[in-house]
């Protein structure tokens, strides 16, 4: 039981140690580099609080494409993969097709994209659906496929409406998963819409990552990196909480193990 | 045959021919859209040029195999480190899960600031890219056997490398063959993608070259490549899997 207690300090201790030793590297490669390269975590601190309202525009702009196009790929995504995991024949046909296009590199596509809608926020808003669609497409068949026949059979014994079944029993046993569906979901959107704003793009943070980059200011490279990350982060929490109040209702047990 | 297999060949046979009718009749736009059989027939030549094959082609290819094979290594070393000490395993835990959620890319300013320019960021973003799956997936294999199988080494008196070789690699090879498939395919988008936005190498750099220079058949040429080595590496893998399963049941 000591032993125990101690395990759990330490892991404590050694989580929240993780991010110090990050500042630490950071600060050591700074040293090894020098000033022209690189910048130091306070310099690049001092830079986020001076920038910040210059880049107020520029953060408003990526949330705001990245809600749009997070909740189209997020209700199109599982209402297509729901729709196709009700048919097992259709899973079994479609999900190689899905993985495999979620497997292709799709930034190569962009270009594509641009050349349709050229340099506007629906071209930017629909490849980061593109981007990120397919895992909860993927999760949400798998899910919807693998509902236990017992929860089928109790809606066919209460003669139930399709509506009625997915209200009450479709919907809530495929929720832990379609959680972790959406996760994955926004981090894919937002990676792609950084790519998208990278590659080109007049407005937004990945535009002024690259605009620093060609002025070479490392100082504002790595505060613009601390914005995205934290708004990486600040969403994934929000996810992981609610994942997490998913499983205390369930009973932490995952709902196939029936 | 298989009915599925059947209608997923169909299926992508008849997105390639109407699209390939579309783009023939004009009913697409043809300053956005070119035939499939032109853009098939524009990658073959591609490989007829020396210099393609050399400079971007070849390059990308060292690049996908050195950033995976070094994720390989050091996610397998890293995935035993967590499973022989569990503090580590429990403290980093949470941040493996945080990784895939930053965007990764934002971090190659600073790769090439660091590196310089040339192939050694690219590879690195792809090595990082793809280590975490490997780590996670080796940590749980080895995490995942059964005691039974410990115990039948114990019983034959094995030493760690011994059980190494003959007992824990064969029952988690399964779990890290999935970290590995995941690499792989991690690996191409990190390489491709990072050459997309800013280098001036490789297959992704040829993309953003012909499209910034309205070379359609150019563009949509290499694009059709990356789609097949994806497509194919992916496939192969996948295969391989499917065998490895079977024998392990």
């Amino acid at each position: 039981m000591k032993s125990n207690t101690s395990f759990e300090k330490w892991s404590t201790i050694g989580r929240w140690l993780v991010p110090v030793i990050l500042v630490i590297l950071w600060e050591l490669i700074y040293i090894m580099l020098g000033e022209p390269a690189m910048a130091s975590p306070w310099q690049s601190v001092v830079n986020l609080s001076e920038n910040f309202g210059n880049w107020l525009q520029d953060i408003g702009n990526t949330l705001l494409t990245l809600l749009i196009s997070f909740v189209i790929s997020a209700l199109v995504g599982s209402i297509l993969g729901f729709f196709i995991g009700l048919s097992p024949f259709w899973t079994k046909t479609l999900s190689p097709l899905v993985l495999g296009l979620y497997s292709i590199p799709k930034v190569t596509l962009y270009p594509i994209f641009l050349l349709i809608f050229g340099l506007t926020i629906s071209g930017r808003v629909a490849f980061s659906v593109f981007h990120g669609i397919f895992p909860i497409m993927i999760i949400c068949m798998e899910a919807t496929r693998a509902i236990p026949a017992i929860y089928l059979k109790l809606a066919k014994s209460y003669q139930m409406s399709f509506f009625q079944k997915a209200k009450n029993i479709l919907i809530p046993a495929i929720m832990p998963q379609l959680v972790v569906g959406l996760r994955m979901c926004f981090s894919l959107c937002f990676l792609g819409l950084i790519l998208a704003e990278m590659f080109a793009s007049y407005e937004g943070l990945g535009h002024r990552l690259v605009h620093y980059m060609s002025l070479n200011q490392p100082s504002s490279i790595l505060a613009l990196i601390l914005i995205i990350v934290f708004i990486a982060f600040f969403f994934t929490f929000l996810f992981l909480i609610w994942q997490e109040r998913n499983e205390r209702k369930i009973g932490k047990s995952k709902v196939n193990a029936v | 045959m298989k009915r599925h297999h059947l209608i997923q060949i169909l299926i992508i046979l008849s997105l390639i021919i109407v699209y390939e009718i579309a783009t023939r009749m004009e009913w697409l736009d043809s300053f956005t859209f070119i035939p499939f059989s032109t853009m098939f027939m524009a990658m073959i030549d591609n490989f007829k040029d020396p210099g393609f094959v050399m400079n971007h082609f070849g390059t990308t290819v060292m690049e996908i195999v050195i950033s995976f094979v070094g994720a390989v290594i050091l996610g397998i070393l890293f995935g035993i480190v967590l499973w022989r000490f569990d503090l580590i395993h429990h403290i980093l835990q949470p941040y493996l899960m945080l990784f895939y959620a930053i965007p990764f890319f934002a971090l190659y300013p600073i790769f090439i600031s660091i590196l310089g320019v040339g192939p050694v960021p690219v590879i690195m973003i792809g090595l990082f890219f793809s280590l975490p799956a490997v780590i996670v997936n080796t940590a749980l294999g080895f995490r995942e056997i059964r005691k039974v199988l410990v115990k039948v080494g114990q019983s034959f008196n094995l030493t760690f490398r011994q059980m190494l070789v003959h007992i824990y690699f064969p029952a988690a090879w399964p779990f890290i063959f999935t970290g590995i498939k995941l690499a792989i395919a991690y690996s191409i988008i990190g390489v491709i993608a990072t050459e997309f936005i800013l280098s001036a190498r490789g297959l992704g750099y040829t993309i953003s070259f012909a499209y910034n220079n309205f070379d359609l058949e150019g563009m949509y040429s290499s694009v059709l490549l990356v789609i097949l080595i994806a497509l194919i590496v992916n496939f192969v893998l996948g295969y391989i899997e499917s065998l490895l399963y079977k024998r392990n049941l």
